[in-house]
């Protein structure tokens, strides 16, 4: 047991969930989305975030439009729709119960 | 000097080295190789192509024109490593590690191998580097074996050639890890897929750098390509040239044996029978052996079908006979049957002795007569 495997499991764990939170407050580039998460280093690679995106798109959590850009191609334009919404109010319940039960654990030691 | 290339990603042109273009085609290859199972995978490649633009279009704005095998390489460590994305997704997909890796294990473990012709490391067809890979080997112990056997009449030769038209080559990365005997998995194949290319590299790298060598190898190749085409067609020739001969000799080998069997069973019935003895002198003596051979033949052709067909596989995880044998059983079966049962009933032979029909057609007459 590596506690390098434990910490990416994790953050994969909760990679949905950050990706739908940041859509939540504005509409993103997926180039933004990359940065942010980078930033928060919830992803390494970018490559991962490509397929992961259609996953949600395909599951119509989110969608997109092809906006122009003055430096070169079009790019995608990601928000999130309302069956994305209502999904993201779910992982925001579970999640408080998740800090909740950790935070039970820690203080009642 | 290098030669460039002119690329259309994602709606941007670029100009791009012959090398890195090799290594970049490679990558969206092995990107496209693992997601194409699933839903929307081309959606997925032209995302990957157009965050590639822009970070090519980044490097071209700084004043690099010409993507290079360094801008390729960064870019690929920016977007991750296939097998990265991979491991991430895999992990993502909710399969505990350590489960998993014990899997993969396991399929490394029960993976069959297959004999394949090396393309990547040949002389003529392959066919030593293949039998290497497959044994575990080392190639050129293999190839000194061949070489020397050939001053033993030259019988080597055939075989190669026989083994050339027998073996495929292995042509994809699955192939690739099947001869070698490697579990075929995305990082595998990325791995075959990647090392492919380090070798292209090499020989792109020693082409460009020694001109001279270049056109000696390139006859050489041709050479060898030739001779190759040639002896393969020769081989054929040689080989349907040799198969009926070689299925008479093998037929009468069949026949001797058998017959020898016979005798000998023969001689046992005539140990415990002395009635027999007398019983068989009483017919001509090629229709008694051929009875003899007949009844025999009956019986173990269809103890070879049931034994091949279908014991052996089903208790012994054997392999079963391949449908082109139990067909040549079956004739075989029914063939000696045939005989068997004219000269049954041309000669009227005594049934009890050998054959598949315990009936005998004078015990009718004898008893009759008693009575």
């Amino acid at each position: 047991m590596k506690s390098e495997n434990v910490k990416s499991q994790m953050r994969k764990g909760t990679l949905e969930y950050c990706i739908l939170l940041i859509l939540q407050k504005e509409p993103a580039y997926t180039s933004d989305i990359i940065k942010k998460l980078k930033h928060a280093k919830l992803i390494v690679v970018e490559g991962t975030l490509y397929p992961l995106l259609t996953r949600l798109k395909n599951s119509e959590l989110l969608s997109y439009q092809w906006v122009e850009s003055k430096q070169g191609p079009p790019r995608k334009y990601y928000e999130l729709t309302l069956k994305g919404e209502s999904f993201l109010n779910e992982l925001e319940i579970a999640w408080q119960e998740l800090n909740n039960t950790i935070n039970h654990i820690k203080t009642n030691d | 000097m290098k030669k460039t290339l002119t690329v259309n990603l994602g709606g941007v042109v670029f100009h791009i080295d012959e090398d890195a273009y090799l290594l970049l085609d490679n990558y969206l290859k092995n990107l496209l190789f693992h997601f194409k199972k699933e839903e929307g995978s081309e959606e997925i490649m032209t995302d990957f192509e157009i965050r590639i633009s822009e970070l090519f279009s980044e490097r071209v704005r700084l004043g690099h024109e010409i993507i290079t095998v360094v801008e390729v390489e960064k870019m690929i460590a920016q977007m991750g490593k296939p097998e990265e994305i991979f491991e991430e997704e895999e992990a993502e997909t909710g399969e505990p590690e350590g489960n998993g890796s014990a899997e993969s294990e396991m399929n490394t473990k029960a993976i069959s191998k297959r004999i394949f012709r090396n393309p990547d490391d040949q002389m003529l067809g392959g066919v030593a580097s293949g039998i290497a890979a497959y044994l575990g080997w080392d190639v050129t112990a293999i190839r000194l074996i061949m070489v020397l056997s050939l001053f033993f009449y030259g019988f080597t030769a055939m075989i190669y050639i026989i083994l050339w038209i027998v073996i495929p080559l292995a042509r994809t990365a699955s192939d690739k890890l099947k001869m070698r005997g490697e579990a075929i998995s995305v990082e595998n194949i990325g791995k075959t897929v990647t090392h492919g290319f380090e070798k292209e590299t090499e020989v792109a790298e020693q082409l460009s750098h020694k001109t001279e060598r270049r056109s000696g190898q390139r006859f050489a190749d041709g050479l060898v390509k030739i001779l190759g085409v040639l002896f393969k067609i020769g081989g054929i020739i040689l080989l349907v040239v040799l198969i009926p001969p070689l299925l008479l000799v093998l037929f009468v080998m069949v026949v001797v044996f058998i017959a020898l069997l016979a005798s000998g069973f023969g001689a046992l019935g005539g140990i415990f029978t002395p009635d027999s003895i007398f019983a068989f002198s009483a017919y001509p003596h090629a229709a008694t052996v051929l009875f003899i051979i007949s009844g025999i033949t009956f019986i173990g052709s269809i103890m070879a079908l049931l034994v091949g067909g279908y014991l052996a596989p089903k208790f012994f995880h054997a392999k079963e006979f391949s449908s082109t044998l139990k067909w040549i059983l079956i004739g075989l079966m029914i063939i000696a049957l045939m005989v068997n049962l004219y000269l049954r009933f041309y000669y009227g032979f005594p049934i009890h002795e050998i054959g598949p029909w315990r009936f005998h057609p004078n015990a009718w007459s004898n008893y009759s007569s008693l009575y």
